[in-house]
């Protein structure tokens, strides 16, 4: 009888282990649940909030953890998301969020899930747009007049004028009001930012001492609950290693392939190739509160000195294009008129002897008797082979019109802090990647010249800043493209930066993942509907 | 396919000591096989008049080849510019206001006429020819268009009155009438004379021809069979310039294209292939000779004479000294010559006997892509061009996989004919033309649009656009579709 009991035990165990948990969601897409995802990223974030961060790899974990209160689809349309429903004022000036009655916020472990309300839209945007929120969102969100709860479920925002896109612009990712220790303002000390909470399709469960980030399924999530069980973010600091992982299955996914590793990975049929158009582009940027790199002529002299095609050519493969200004050449606002400068050293030594700089006995360029050396910021999760290279083709090009470079590699967070926080760097390489509204403000207004903001370089042109507000105030799509071709064609002349190049972006991902539609800005938007066919869960 | 044919010529070429390096014809068909057309068409255009007796019968071939691949690229390019530039002109045209397009009415008319649209494109021009803010000088060359529609539509009489109230005092006005003389087929108003006189007018003032007489005289060039002229005036061109340039308000800029350029390059390379060609099958080489009767055939076919392509086939196919896969390519060809003289029985038979003799890929691939071409459906070839694909990616299975993906864009399943075309794409040279066939780029570009990866798009035209810069006619337009298809939130995030 014992024996009989312990049977019946185990079974009801198991058949209560079997049953889906209470409330939980599950999709109607007849895929099955299960299995994990890891995949390789390139770096770890330095906070995992959707509102202090800038950086990729944190866009794409937080694109799993957080909904906006409008999402965008497959077909790049705008659909509900948290808010259910919306209705616009004629005058384009207000808009009326209805929001779901049944989102819950990620439970911390031992708490009852607590409800998502309008109270956090509006602590969200409050937080945000405070002068001590350290945000590149700020800018974005400007044209925000107020925002009203008119009851726990509708939310109506107020603009100060109308402006176009609007409604894209509410996707901005909304956090509990309950989660930050601070209600005020959000602090990168704020233990919120690096154990976050949110509403979406994966729960952050722990970060390993390796840096891996692991989310697991949220059971109640408010679309069904996702079908991949638990999602692994490893980052990897060197892209040839990443690819060595893909390849020898200790992962699953490469968010982005290393141009050598294409050829091998397109003929192995284990794997998916999928491209995504991320727009892109890498520069090597300047320091303009540095009096030298203040100078337009110095700035030119550096991209004339530099043969980028040999670079592309060399380095990558040829995988990419050279690019003359401010926009990626897939985007609309890239201004076909302009051409890349040729490379072309005289041209750069004579506009280095305009600015003042002549060639001293060791061959080095000076000026009041002292030397043209500087010093190039280059972060550590960017050291794959390639870019170890660009650093180094880039010292021997200006070294050849006598400029002294000392390149200095970083830890990714180290790097970041000079860049943006102190402003600690003459140089440094980097990409930037933007989504399809190719707006360029928070990089070159002067507005954005400060801690953590984008314009660290603190480029200034009263000209610039007067086209971008212009270009926002409009609502006439061809007027904001001309804007942007001037734009283009000023920055290009300016150059703040030397633009480099843009490069093809594949993902990479075992066959076993199904149903994978990757967003080409956020990456993992549709990433609930993944599945693993039962056959290959491990 | 078109491998074995190169190596055919390659072969050919190599029966005459040269040096490589030097010489300027195996540096044109080596600048063909990287499909870099228009590099290699002036390199062996500008060398043909020094070429040996020998080597001019092979030049003529080589430029008859590459202008024939140059002729089906344009045509694609043809098709995607009309989609696009309607798509961009139908949203301009519903800005409202002071700062709205008066152009954008002309360009309508001018796009709907080049689709075929022609009562559509009636009510455009006379939409523009109404509009007080437009300058009574510009009217003129909507009348030519709306004339032209009238002639199409067999309204004649309508047509030459209103031809006969267009001020010809303008280089630009005077071509425009000739090309709408010359495209309706009134050589007696001698077109060829009138673009005469007009460049004369040209010179003597000392300007450059603008690119709106240059679509012109292309257009003429092409329909009279002047291939030198033609040639001479595409040197000279700059083709990415855009035809108008409407300032509606301060900083907007609306600049204009129009894909008839890219529809009558088409034309001209057709012309001016079946010329070369011609030339190169009265060579007395016997190698040159047969392989210009099978391009001939092709050409023919291709251009509108299915009974001097049958005629050419037959013959090829007849002759014992030609490689077994161009026989084959040759008997796709005469099976799609009976369809377009009305025997469509004896086509399928045909494609059905080639399906059970070869399951060459690229043979499969050439009878798909002509099913396309002429709406044949042939659901055969399809399964069987499926089945083939399974077999996997990469460059042998490319052009099976293009023929598949443009398939499924005739089809309007842009999902699929974006998946098979990316399966042919080369991805590590992703949207270069040395590694990719420019005719899969134009519609896997085409399939992007239409699936609204507007970015994946201008990629592929942008990189394009550095060996064809006619392209630049669907850029813009692109570009202004993006921008206002957009929804985004204006994030950017370090990388």
């Amino acid at each position: 009888m014992k024996r009989l009991a312990s049977v019946l035990t185990i079974f009801f165990g198991v058949f209560v282990m079997l049953l889906p948990q209470a409330g939980a969601l599950t999709k109607d897409d007849g895929n099955p649940n299960g299995g994990a995802l890891n995949y390789g990223e390139y770096g770890r974030p330095a906070t995992l909030d959707p509102i202090t961060s800038n950086d990729m790899i944190a866009l794409r974990i937080s694109e799993l953890i957080f909904n906006g209160l409008v999402g965008i689809d497959e077909k790049q349309e705008i659909v509900a998301d948290l808010a259910e429903r919306w209705d616009i004022s004629e005058n384009g000036r207000m808009y009326t969020f209805y929001l779901r009655k049944d989102v819950t916020w990620h439970a911390k472990e031992g708490e009852d899930p607590m409800p998502f309300t309008a109270d956090d839209v509006i602590f969200t945007y409050n937080i945000m747009m405070h002068p001590e929120t350290i945000t590149p969102l700020k800018v974005r969100y400007e044209f925000i007049d107020a925002v009203t709860k008119i009851d726990d479920y509708t939310v109506e925002f107020t603009l100060k004028r109308p402006i176009l896109n609007a409604l894209a612009k509410f996707s901005f990712k909304i956090i509990p009001k309950h989660g930050p220790q601070n209600s005020e303002f959000l602090a990168r000390e704020d233990p919120f930012v690096q154990n976050p909470i949110g509403t979406g399709p994966y729960l952050l469960k722990n970060i390993t001492a390796e840096r891996e980030i692991i989310l697991v399924a949220n059971e109640n999530y408010f679309k069904g609950r996702p079908h991949i069980d638990k999602v692994i973010a490893r980052p990897f600091a060197d892209q040839n290693i990443m690819g060595q992982a893909l390849m020898f299955n200790a992962i699953d996914m490469i968010v982005l392939v290393n141009h050598r590793d294409i050829p091998q990975l397109q003929g192995d049929k284990r794997f998916v190739l999928q491209p995504y158009n991320a727009l892109s582009y890498s520069f090597f940027g300047f320091n303009t509160r540095n009096p030298t790199l203040a100078d337009k002529r110095v700035r030119k002299a550096f991209t004339y000195a530099l043969n980028r095609k040999e670079m592309l050519d060399s380095f990558f493969q040829g995988q990419g294009t050279i690019i003359s200004g401010p926009y990626a050449p897939g985007s609309w606002a890239y201004n076909l008129d302009v051409q890349p400068l040729p490379y072309d050293p005289g041209k750069a030594v004579e506009l280095l002897n305009e600015a003042g700089f002549v060639k001293g006995a060791d061959g080095i360029m000076e000026k009041n008797g002292k030397k043209l050396s500087l010093t190039i910021k280059v972060p550590i999760a960017k050291e794959s082979e390639a870019v170890k290279r660009v650093i180094l083709a880039f010292r021997n090009y200006l070294s050849k019109i006598g400029v002294e470079i000392n390149a200095e590699f970083q830890e990714w967070l180290a790097w970041k802090e000079d860049i943006f926080l102190h402003h600690d760097f003459d140089l440094m390489f980097a990409s930037w990647v933007f989504d399809d509204s190719a707006d360029i403000s928070s990089l070159f207004h002067s507005a954005e010249i400060g801690p953590w903001k984008n314009n660290f370089g603190a480029f200034t042109n009263a000209e610039v800043d007067g086209l971008i507000v212009e270009s926002k105030l409009t609502l006439d799509h061809e007027k904001r493209r001309t804007i942007n071709r001037r734009l283009h064609e000023i920055i290009a002349d300016e150059n703040p930066y030397t633009f480099l190049w843009t490069l093809t972006n594949y993902a990479a991902f075992n066959k076993k993942l199904r149903r994978v539609a990757i967003h080409p800005y956020k990456f993992f938007s549709f990433a609930d509907d993944w599945f693993i066919p039962e056959s290959e869960q491990r | 396919m078109k491998k074995a044919a190169l190596i055919c010529m390659l072969m050919v070429l190599l029966a005459v000591p040269s040096h490589a390096a030097k010489d300027p014809l195996k540096r044109g068909l080596q600048l063909y096989k990287k499909h870099r057309y228009e590099d290699a068409l002036h390199l062996l255009y500008t060398y043909l008049p020094s070429a040996d007796s020998g080597r001019q019968a092979k030049t003529y071939l080589s430029l008859g080849m590459i202008c024939l691949d140059n002729a089906n690229l344009y045509q694609d390019l043809y098709h995607a510019a009309i989609v696009i530039n309607l798509d961009y002109f139908t949203r301009l045209l519903s800005v409202k206001g002071p700062s709205k397009s008066h152009w954008v009415n002309f360009y309508l008319g001018q796009t709907l006429l080049e689709a075929g649209e022609l009562s559509e494109a009636v009510a455009f021009f006379k939409k523009f020819l109404a509009d007080e803010n437009v300058q009574p000088q510009d009217k003129d060359l909507a009348k030519i268009g709306l004339a032209t529609a009238y002639f199409l539509q067999d309204e004649h009489d309508k047509a030459h009155d209103l031809w006969s109230t267009v001020k010809q005092n303008k280089p630009e006005l005077l071509t425009s009438l000739a090309a709408a003389y010359s495209r309706v087929g009134l050589t007696e108003k001698k077109p060829l004379a009138m673009c005469k006189s007009a460049l004369d007018r040209l010179q003597r003032a000392g300007h450059t021809p603008s690119i709106q007489l240059i679509t012109n005289l292309i257009c003429v060039y092409a329909r009279e069979g002047r291939v030198d002229e033609g040639f001479e005036m595409i040197k000279q061109a700059d083709l990415k310039a855009f035809f108008h340039e409407e300032i509606p308000t301060k900083n907007k800029v609306i600049r204009f294209y129009d894909s008839a350029l890219l529809g009558n390059l088409s034309l001209f390379y057709a012309k001016a292939a079946l010329k070369f060609l011609e030339k190169a099958h009265a060579s007395n080489d016997k190698n040159v000779n047969g392989l210009a009767q099978y391009y001939l055939g092709e050409g023919y076919g291709l251009f509108g004479h299915p009974d001097q392509s049958m005629r050419m086939m037959k013959a090829f196919i007849s002759a014992n000294n030609h490689p077994l896969r161009l026989k084959n390519k040759a008997k796709v060809r005469q099976a799609f010559n009976h369809y377009l003289l009305g025997d469509e029985a004896a086509a399928k038979d045909q494609l059905s006997d080639l399906l059970q003799a070869d399951s060459e890929p690229n043979l499969i691939a050439e009878m798909l892509l002509s099913c396309i071409q002429y709406k044949f459906d042939a659901p055969q070839v399809v399964i069987q061009a499926s089945a083939m694909a399974q077999r996997g990616q990469g460059k042998p299975l490319s052009r099976i996989n293009f023929a598949l993906g443009k398939y499924y864009l005739w089809k309007k399943n842009y999902r699929k004919a974006v998946s098979y075309m990316e399966a042919g794409r080369d991805k590590s040279n992703k949207n270069r033309v040395e590694f990719n066939d420019p005719l899969m780029l134009v519609n896997l570009a085409e399939a992007n649009y239409r699936s609204k990866h507007f970015s994946e798009s201008l990629e592929i035209f942008f990189e394009m656009s550095k060996q064809f810069p006619a392209v630049r006619q669907i850029q813009v337009a692109l570009q202004g579709v993006y921008s206002m298809e957009q929804k985004s939130a204006g994030d950017v995030k370090i990388f």
